[in-house]
């Protein structure tokens, strides 16, 4: 217990201090997952929107794949980006493997279907009436795909955000696809995974205490907007 | 002249069930019609279908000449939907209107004008600046009419106006419709399930039964069967005269009912049933009564038989009708 006590105290003294290697992780983890979250979204959200509002043959399958995908293990991601990436592989000549850019795609292949599915469901749920309100108004496609967005916004919020903390929060393609370099791809979470198998238990617990605030942060959010949404 | 709408063959399903049997229905253009039906007969399947809203399962629409083949967008500027329950877009009143001139991609520099006509047609100037989801329902509904109305489609659908507002709004969306359809510029159609309340606006009339146009008055509408001569109710027993034997619905126009306070030998009425007069109310320059027989019927009097027979409530009477004022549906 007095282990745990002084390894706390330590974590906290580093955070206070502003201690630049910290830091340097944090801001890498944050960015890697902003930037993974950014194009998930750029690329999940009018997936979804017009996925529930287009009836084609296949929808009930593509809703139980986005299903099954929002739980795919991140280490199936990273091990198929992996044997892309590698020089062996079909994409190995671009040299992205043990980049941040193949840690976003990774990411933004992660968060994808929970930000489409989550995108889907708002928008099959809300009022019918808009549909029908807009369409009757003479609204074309993507007018009402824009409409539609609009009135569900704070929905939305909450799928990128989810998709966010689901990004940030995942190890496996992170190692594996960024190989945890100190200074380019060390993240909180593989950063914790390296330091605890070292013994360096101040920084893993300090990084874990930033996760938990993040989590915390996100968490606050979501409910702000659940408030603002009933 | 075109007719605003050519329906033909139109069969709509809903769970394999037959929400709508249209073999043939035409609605002539700027002319104000009521579409008649109780509740669940097929008014709001068909103002979606009229709107472009809903495709028909099998059958054809036309409207204003143009066969509807494909993507409806271009025929959906002509028509101008005002559901039973209108959704209000998020913002103001003004919001509203002017997102729904937007989307018909009217010239912006017609907007201003187009939404204070708009706002003036309803008695919503007052208004214009309110958050429209917080307003009354009657006044939403006025919102959707002055959202459909800025963009000046050439055809108005309206879907139970009246529905859920007290008398003084009832008359007020009654006064609506007269002045949006006295001036022959436009179609324009109402559904209600108030015959007396349809007939004060128009004297054309769509009545819908099941799904299907039947050309009866749906008044004194009971359900039952027919045995070629007789048809009973479950408590009455009607002559009618000859029709089909499938004939599930017998409707009695309130105009062919007579009243006296007692039992007529000599009449030509078949049909002669005690009853016990249970309302007396103004409808339309006429006075209607409620007879309670065993089943409840309308009855349209004038206000001169009404004092000749020095009538009041419970008092007992006899209602006479001709088998030939029945009609088998």
């Amino acid at each position: 217990m007095d282990f745990f006590g002084a390894s706390f105290t330590a974590a906290l003294k580093l955070l206070i201090a502003f201690d630049a290697t910290v830091w340097e992780i944090i801001q890498t983890s944050v960015s890697i997952s902003v930037a993974a979250a950014f194009i998930a979204a750029l690329l999940a959200i009018p997936a979804g929107v017009f996925t529930a509002l287009t009836e084609f043959s296949g929808k009930a399958i593509l809703q139980h794949i986005l299903n099954t995908l929002m739980a795919m293990p991140t280490v199936v991601i990273g091990l198929l980006l992996y044997g892309l990436f590698s020089r062996m592989g079909p994409l190995g000549e671009l040299g992205l493997l043990y980049t941040q850019s193949a840690m976003i795609i990774a990411q933004s292949i992660l968060i994808f279907p929970i930000m489409m599915n989550l995108t889907l469901v708002t928008v099959n749920t809300a009022d019918p009436r808009l549909i029908l309100t807009l369409k009757s108004l003479g609204a074309d496609k993507w007018q009402q795909c824009f409409q539609v967005l609009k009135a569900v916004r704070l929905a939305v919020l909450v799928a990128i955000l989810t998709g966010f903390g689901r990004a940030i929060g995942e190890v496996g393609a992170a190692m594996m696809l960024g190989g945890n370099i100190e200074g380019y791809t060390r993240t909180m979470t593989t950063a914790i995974a390296l330091e605890t198998s070292k013994g360096e238990f101040e920084l893993a617990l300090a990084l874990g205490i930033v996760l938990l605030i993040i989590a915390f942060i996100l968490n606050f959010a979501l409910s702000w907007i659940n408030r603002r949404l009933t | 002249m075109n007719d605003a709408f050519q329906l033909n063959n139109i069969k709509v399903l809903y769970n394999g069930q037959l929400a709508l049997d249209i073999e043939q229905l035409n609605i002539p253009a700027n002319e104000c019609m009521a579409v008649l039906g109780e509740n669940g007969a097929g008014k709001s399947t068909l103002f979606h279908l009229l709107a472009l809203l809903q495709k028909p399962d099998s059958g054809d629409i036309s409207v204003l000449g143009n066969k509807i083949t494909g993507s409806p967008a271009k025929q959906r500027h002509q028509i101008g939907l005002v559901p039973q329950h209108p959704y209000m877009l998020p913002g103001t009143v003004t919001d509203n209107i002017l997102l729904a001139l937007k989307l018909q991609k009217v010239d912006k520099a017609r907007h201003t004008s187009q939404l204070q006509q708009a706002l003036e047609t309803v008695n919503l100037t007052q208004l214009a600046d309110q958050t429209a989801s917080t307003l009354s329902g009657g006044e939403q509904r006025r919102v959707a009419i002055a959202r459909v109305l800025a963009f000046e489609p050439d055809i108005l659908l309206l879907d139970e106006p009246f529905a859920n507002l007290d008398s003084f709004h009832q008359r007020q969306f009654e006064d609506v419709i007269t002045m949006l359809s006295n001036d022959g510029k436009r179609t324009v159609l109402f559904s209600t399930h108030d015959r007396l309340q349809a007939s004060a606006i128009t004297p054309h009339t769509i009545q819908l039964l099941k799904g299907k146009p039947v050309s009866a008055p749906l008044l004194n509408l009971f359900h039952g069967h027919y045995d070629g001569e007789i048809f009973h109710t479950k408590t009455l027993k009607i002559f009618a005269a000859e029709g089909s034997l499938s004939a599930r619905h017998i409707a009695i126009d309130p105009l062919a009912i007579t009243i006296s306070k007692h039992a007529h030998s000599d009449s030509s009425a078949r049909n002669q049933l005690p009853g016990r007069l249970t309302s007396i109310s103004e409808a339309d320059k006429a006075v209607r009564l409620t007879v309670d027989c065993g089943d409840k019927f309308e009855v349209i009097i004038s206000h001169q038989a009404l004092s000749s027979l020095e009538l009041s409530l419970g008092d007992s009477l006899w209602i006479s009708f001709k088998a030939t004022a029945v009609s088998l549906l």
